[in-house]
């Protein structure tokens, strides 16, 4: 990954260290942050980042943060140059420092809270350029200074030596702080946090203690299990799934759940297996049921003999080394969120998950005790809405266009400025299709993008999340699209199959959908790469019947 | 004294048989003025001592070096 160092101070040495993880790229002279970003040909841009890290250290500057305006107007000039820089490198995500007085001053009581006032001042001036759809970020510098304290995090030797305020202790946590923001862009990392229950949600064993005399409390002993779970449905919040895996008698476990200082309720875990299996039979049973890897997992349990045992079976799980003192539980399930789960934004999917998960698993079951697919689909009471992409949309379309592997008729990747300009050009259009049933709303589920030339049109990407395949949607969509392109006076529509690693789920999709081979081509699709399709849109498919359409293309 | 080299080496993360005490600053390319404030940051770090500032213009050996470890607890 090529990262570009934006500094006021000296941060050779900080370079060298992240240069063991990424390329690193720093503006030659000193303090010349600013003018890298204002001129166009400079280095910074010729270089070419995909990430930028902006640490900006406060004493660098004269002594102008005794005085309110002139630390307003200072922190006004820096947020204005990272403005220009999110407006000419839009898609680079950039991590800037936290605001952190690092020396030594005399405040007399009333004025002290300047420094703070300053943080939340550019704290503010940050997050409006995030709000505005920028990719920049809050590196949380003085957290760091707070953990190692702020006299090691700093030295002051080398301030007035060498004008690197870092100590070698600072270099070394701001290093680790960098990488594990900077690989937070790359995602697919753990998907699911197995946990195990007693001793570990909650002190003691519920089986031979009862709900009376286990730990759990908003005070004392028991707060320590109440801030892990607390923990752990912050995560969840995010999309990490939770799931249960507990030898217990699931009639003991019960009464737990309706424990007042319980945080987490069944419907916060996407599984729970309680029986007396071995937990690494019962974690591929979880696999199997979550549709993730083994690898996907990170496992939390108490007992070192379980973990063991984890290791030995399932050498792909991730198992935690559990504190031997719990006080440090919290901080334990902190440290597992920055190493495996740390993301730079959710969407609203991502807060989905868990219900999601639950609702699929419901839908299963009612498959399962249906009469005919035909009458599972009709039970559901689908809803469909299509429409054109509105911009709060952007972020779920990129990843969606980013991550779907098998319902992805040409599996081409866009990034945000690819899709925002598609969405603004007169002769594409970005369509997105929601669905809801019965069992809960699955937000957007499908990405079609559509180039326009006269009469015709040309699907370039048509693609669905796997947890809507088999519901006949890309019939519907098809009838739905065929209405608009009536209106629209389209005649013929073309597209392609491009053949991928993993897209055979949609290898015959637009024979399926009454397409034929384009005159000029004679591939046989089992065997060829692309295969290009037409089909007048008076003879795409008609409605299935099975959706109700409501808003569709009207925004 | 061998210890303190193998542990400038590690620092400068060069072999540790290139340094000898009379090793000089600037003498091996990794010796640099940056490199020099490494040291006395690590140095200072790993004996717990305080090389005082007015001091590390001065220092020219690793020799230089050595003598302020030997006022420390975790000396050679």
């Amino acid at each position: 990954m090529r990262v570009a160092l934006l500094s006021n101070v000296t941060v050779d040495l900080l370079a060298d260290q992240l240069r063991h993880d990424v390329d690193i790229y720093i503006p030659a002279g000193f303090d010349t942050w600013q003018q890298e970003i204002l001129s166009e040909d400079s280095g910074l841009y010729e270089y070419g980042p995909e990430s930028i890290v902006a640490l900006l250290y406060a004493d660098g500057h004269e002594n102008i943060w005794d005085c309110k305006e002139n630390g307003e107007r200072q922190i006004m000039e820096w947020v204005n140059a990272l403005k220009t820089l999110t407006n000419r490198l839009p898609n680079i995500p950039v991590f800037v420092s936290s605001f952190h007085i690092a020396g030594d001053n005399c405040h007399y009581a009333a004025e002290q809270r300047l420094n703070l006032y300053f943080a939340e001042f550019m704290n503010q001036g940050i997050h409006k350029l995030y709000d505005e759809g920028k990719r920049i970020y809050t590196l949380p510098i003085d957290d760091l200074a707070y953990d190692i304290g702020r006299k090691a995090f700093y030295s002051p030797k080398m301030w007035y030596i060498g004008s690197m305020p870092y100590s070698i202790k600072g270099l070394a946590a701001l290093s680790e702080l960098i990488v594990q923001y900077l690989s937070a862009s790359k995602s697919a990392k753990k998907k699911c946090i197995a946990v195990d229950l007693d001793n570990t949600l909650w002190g003691g064993v519920i089986g031979e203690d009862g709900i009376e005399n286990i730990q759990l409390s908003n005070s004392k002993e028991g707060r320590r299990y109440k801030d892990a779970q607390r923990l752990l449905k912050q995560m969840k919040n995010q999309g990490v799934m939770l799931a249960i895996l507990s030898k217990n008698n699931p009639e003991d476990v019960e009464p737990v759940f309706s424990h007042p200082d319980m945080l987490l309720r069944h419907e916060d875990f996407a599984a729970e297996i309680i029986n007396w299996n071995s937990k690494s039979e019962n974690i591929r049973q979880l696999a199997k049921d979550l549709n993730i890897g083994l690898d996907a997992f990170v496992f939390l349990d108490d007992n070192p003999a379980e973990r063991e045992q984890m290791k030995a079976e399932c050498p792909e799980v991730t198992v935690i080394e559990f504190p031997k003192d719990t006080s440090k539980l919290p901080e334990v399930l902190s440290q597992i969120y920055r190493q495996y789960f740390f993301r730079l934004d959710i969407t609203a999917e991502d807060a989905e998950k868990t219900a999601m998960y639950q609702a699929e698993q419901k839908r299963k079951t009612e498959f399962s005790a249906s009469a005919s697919p035909e009458d599972f689909l009709k039970n559901l009471h689908m809803k469909m809405d299509i429409h054109l992409m509105k911009p709060e949309e952007l972020k779920r379309v990129v990843q969606l266009v980013n991550k779907t592997n098998q319902f992805n008729t040409t599996t081409k990747r866009y990034d945000e400025d690819d899709i925002s300009e598609f969405n603004m050009q007169r002769d594409t259009d970005v369509i997105t299709v929601h669905m809801s049933d019965k069992y809960g709303d699955q937000g957007i589920v499908g990405v079609l993008i559509i180039k326009y030339a006269g009469n015709n049109a040309e699907i370039d990407t048509f693609l669905m999340s796997c947890r809507v395949m088999s519901r006949k949607a890309e019939i519907e969509i098809m009838a739905e699209l065929k209405k608009y392109w009536l209106e629209k006076s389209i005649k013929t529509i073309y597209a392609s199959y491009i053949k991928s690693a993993k897209n055979a789920p949609v290898l015959h999709l637009y024979d399926k959908l009454g397409f034929s081979q384009a005159d000029n081509s004679n591939v046989d699709i089992e065997t060829g790469d692309k295969c290009d399709f037409r089909i007048d849109t008076e003879d795409l498919p008609k409605t299935t019947g099975f959706f109700e359409c409501t808003d569709c293309f009207v925004s | 004294m061998q210890n303190f080299l193998d542990f400038i080496a590690t620092v400068m993360n060069v072999d540790a048989s290139q340094l000898t005490e009379d090793t000089a600053y600037g003498e091996i390319e990794k010796w640099d003025s940056l490199m020099h404030l490494k040291l006395v940051m690590a140095i200072e770090e790993n004996y717990d001592i305080e090389i005082p500032i007015d001091e590390v213009a001065h220092i020219k050996t690793l020799r230089d070096f050595y003598k302020y470890t030997q006022t420390s607890d975790n000396a050679d």
